[in-house]
């Protein structure tokens, strides 16, 4: 005997299904964005992001973009960022490279801004990622920001910062520290543990063993950061389980104006912690930045790959019209 | 030739689809990540809360929804012996057996992302046919060029930063190709009244493109998918021309071109999720009109609209040949 649903059973059904999967948050999709891979290797990688060891890693460079969403907007002058992600003992490193012939150290002027990059997590994992500009009031993220003119072995820059003439060493003298001011404390680290939730609310949380060191060599800059699975406080993703966790990147130029919104961003992606190796490559360090060569049958099947596309798409169609007469949709 | 009754329920998921994935795209990726430029943010977070929390039902209703007509649309093809609807169902199915054995880890994101390209690509060329498909493969080479970004990469890399740009720059270049050439979908000419409300679109979008507005471009990036390098007029004319054909097909009751127009656009371009990706190849499908040879079902005048369009798609609809349940004329 056959039966069959009413159109109503049926639109019940399919909403009650819905129903069930939200409350579940079992989300039979899978994000199909451009995935990084976080390798895993054997020994503890280092925080030169131009050793070998980092170099020999096959990247994945994302294009980048002006930040268009909320003033000051602008920027874009960096096109595209290169991103290796490897893992050892139970700890995440993410390497930045990208070009930049216009090193900018210092901030010691109204007019001077430093070089930057940064890197945003969602706070928390969930079925859909939060707005990409300092996420929203429902869904935190948790970014890692590098500058250039926070790391201690600035050139052109006393050993003890900026102050190394002022005569009074009490804390009374330098509000700045006393407020509490991340960029004025002596034991400031290059790379600031950040958590927002909308524009307007980026805030400096607990420092924890997040970690960074940037390099500038050859027209680029190779920035590492580097912070253990599991995170020191609230809004802040874990790494190392099997779901992949969201990620985007931001870079700035200093000597191009960019600085606050005005920068160059990248769209969300993933990063995938894997047991694997990674994948690497037998090239100098420094010879083919920005455009490396690829392998090549990648790059053979990339050049082909419109005629390819219309290879199929014509060799298809014309097989299955072979003796077939089928009018045509606005004949019929 | 199988008739509308293998598919009895196809008419009405596909519509169901339509809305659910339309109130997702407008609640869930644009409402609640636009309404962020409200100064005073506190004060609006329940309502946003609200609608986000709308969003997300929309989205879980859409993959209910579209994996169930993916299913049917599969089913259905593998019943025919035209050859076209089997390669689509077997196509389909490959789709869905990818996407599930990715989501449950049994294979890779890459390979997921490979599977992914082929059938569209498969469908694609399984639904040529006349004119309405220029604007289906200007879409779909976009489509791939965007998401060749991402399964040319791999996790491991594999494409330079210039291949990249070029890439992106073709998947632009193909969607806006793609919306302008849309009005090729309808089956006439496009109303005045439809010219009228592409033309102030495309104005008001150019108007806000000039005064850089963030709004805008923000659209475009989320929702397209794309950088939005070509200049601000470009895309005003492609919306422009997409809200033409789109108010035509509403009001001449051309049910899959609109259904299937609205699904390209929840989509987007290149490989962002399975989701998404299952709502283009549905669209391709129904924009590509072979749905429509074996199911009438989904030619049924829109029941509200009461133009004399409508009548003039029904006495052309009324010829075609096979199934004899012809729609009913509104009016």
């Amino acid at each position: 005997m056959k039966t069959r649903l009413s159109k109503p059973a049926a639109i019940l059904s399919l909403v009650l299904v819905a129903v069930a999967l939200r409350v579940t948050d079992a989300n039979p999709a899978l994000a199909q964005t451009q995935t990084i891979g976080a390798w895993s290797v054997s020994t503890q990688p280092s925080m030169d992001g131009s050793a070998p060891e980092w170099q020999s890693i096959l990247p994945v460079v994302l294009p980048t973009t002006a930040q268009q969403v909320t003033p000051p907007m602008g920027g874009g002058t960096v096109e595209r960022v290169a991103v290796r992600a490897v893992h050892w003992e139970e700890r995440l490193y993410v390497m930045l490279e990208w070009s930049d012939f216009t090193p900018d150290y210092l901030s010691d002027r109204y007019e001077a801004f430093t070089d930057a990059a940064a890197i945003q997590f969602p706070a928390e994992a969930g079925s859909e990622v939060p707005a990409i500009c300092m996420g929203q009031a429902d869904q935190a993220v948790n970014l890692w920001q590098w500058r250039s003119d926070q790391q201690e072995d600035v050139p052109g820059l006393p050993a003890d910062g900026y102050t190394d003439l002022y005569p009074s060493t009490d804390d009374l003298y330098f509000p700045a520290r006393a407020a509490g001011n991340p960029l004025s404390q002596l034991d400031r680290s290059p790379v600031r543990n950040l958590v927002a939730g909308g524009f307007g609310t980026l805030t400096a949380t607990d420092q924890g063993e997040l970690q960074g060191h940037g390099l500038y060599s050859d027209g680029r800059w190779m920035v590492v950061y580097s912070r253990p699975f599991n995170p020191s406080g609230e809004l802040q993703p874990a790494f190392g389980g099997e779901q992949s966790v969201d990620v985007a990147f931001a870079v700035w130029d200093g000597s191009k104006g960019e600085r606050d919104g005005i920068k160059s961003v990248s769209a969300f992606t993933q990063l995938v912690v894997t047991p694997e190796d990674p994948p690497r490559r037998s090239v100098a360090a420094t010879d083919d930045w920005p455009a490396y060569t690829p392998p090549r049958p990648m790059l053979g099947a990339t050049v082909g790959f419109l005629g390819v596309l219309l290879v199929m798409i014509f060799g298809i169609w014309a097989y299955l019209r072979r003796g077939v007469k089928e009018p045509d949709v606005d004949q019929r | 030739m199988s008739t509308s009754g293998d598919l009895p329920k196809l008419a009405g998921i596909s519509g169901l689809l339509g809305i659910s994935a339309l109130g997702e795209l407008v609640l869930l990726r644009v409402g609640t990540r636009t309404l962020v430029h409200i100064p005073g943010l506190g004060r609006f977070e329940a309502p946003i809360s609200i609608l986000a929390e709308l969003g997300r039902f929309a989205y879980y209703l859409a993959v209910v929804c579209l994996v169930t007509t993916l299913t049917l649309l599969a089913y259905h093809g593998l019943r025919t012996r035209t050859p076209r609807l089997v390669v689509i169902g077997f196509a389909l199915l490959g789709f869905l057996a990818a996407a599930g054995a990715g989501r449950l880890g049994l294979i890779s994101a890459p390979i997921v992302g490979w599977s992914s390209v082929v059938v569209l690509v498969m469908v694609c060329a399984a639904s040529w046919g006349g004119r309405r498909t220029i604007p289906i493969v200007f879409f779909v080479v976009g489509w791939v060029a965007a998401g060749w970004t991402v399964v040319g990469q791999g996790a491991g890399g594999g494409l330079s930063g210039r291949q990249v740009d070029g890439l992106m720059l073709a998947a632009e270049v193909s969607l806006i190709l793609s919306a302008i050439t849309v009005p090729l979908l309808l089956k006439g000419p496009p109303s005045r009244l439809a010219i009228l409300a592409g033309l102030g679109a495309t104005m008001v979008s150019a108007g806000a493109f000039v005064s850089g507005s963030s709004t805008l471009s923000i659209l475009v990036l989320w929702n397209l998918g794309v950088p939005g390098w070509l200049p601000g007029l470009a895309y005003s004319l492609a919306f422009g021309s997409l809200v033409a054909t789109l108010w035509s097909a509403f009001s001449s009751g051309q049910r899959s071109t609109a259904i299937g127009l609205v699904l390209l656009a929840a989509g987007g371009i290149g490989t962002i999720s399975t989701y998404q990706t299952g709502l283009v190849l549905t669209g391709v499908l129904l924009l590509g009109g072979t749905v429509l040879t074996t199911d009438p079902d989904l030619t049924r005048p829109i029941p509200f609209i009461r133009t004399g369009e409508s009548h003039r798609d029904l006495t052309r609809q009324s010829r075609v040949p096979g199934p004899s349940k012809a729609p009913t004329p509104v009016g």
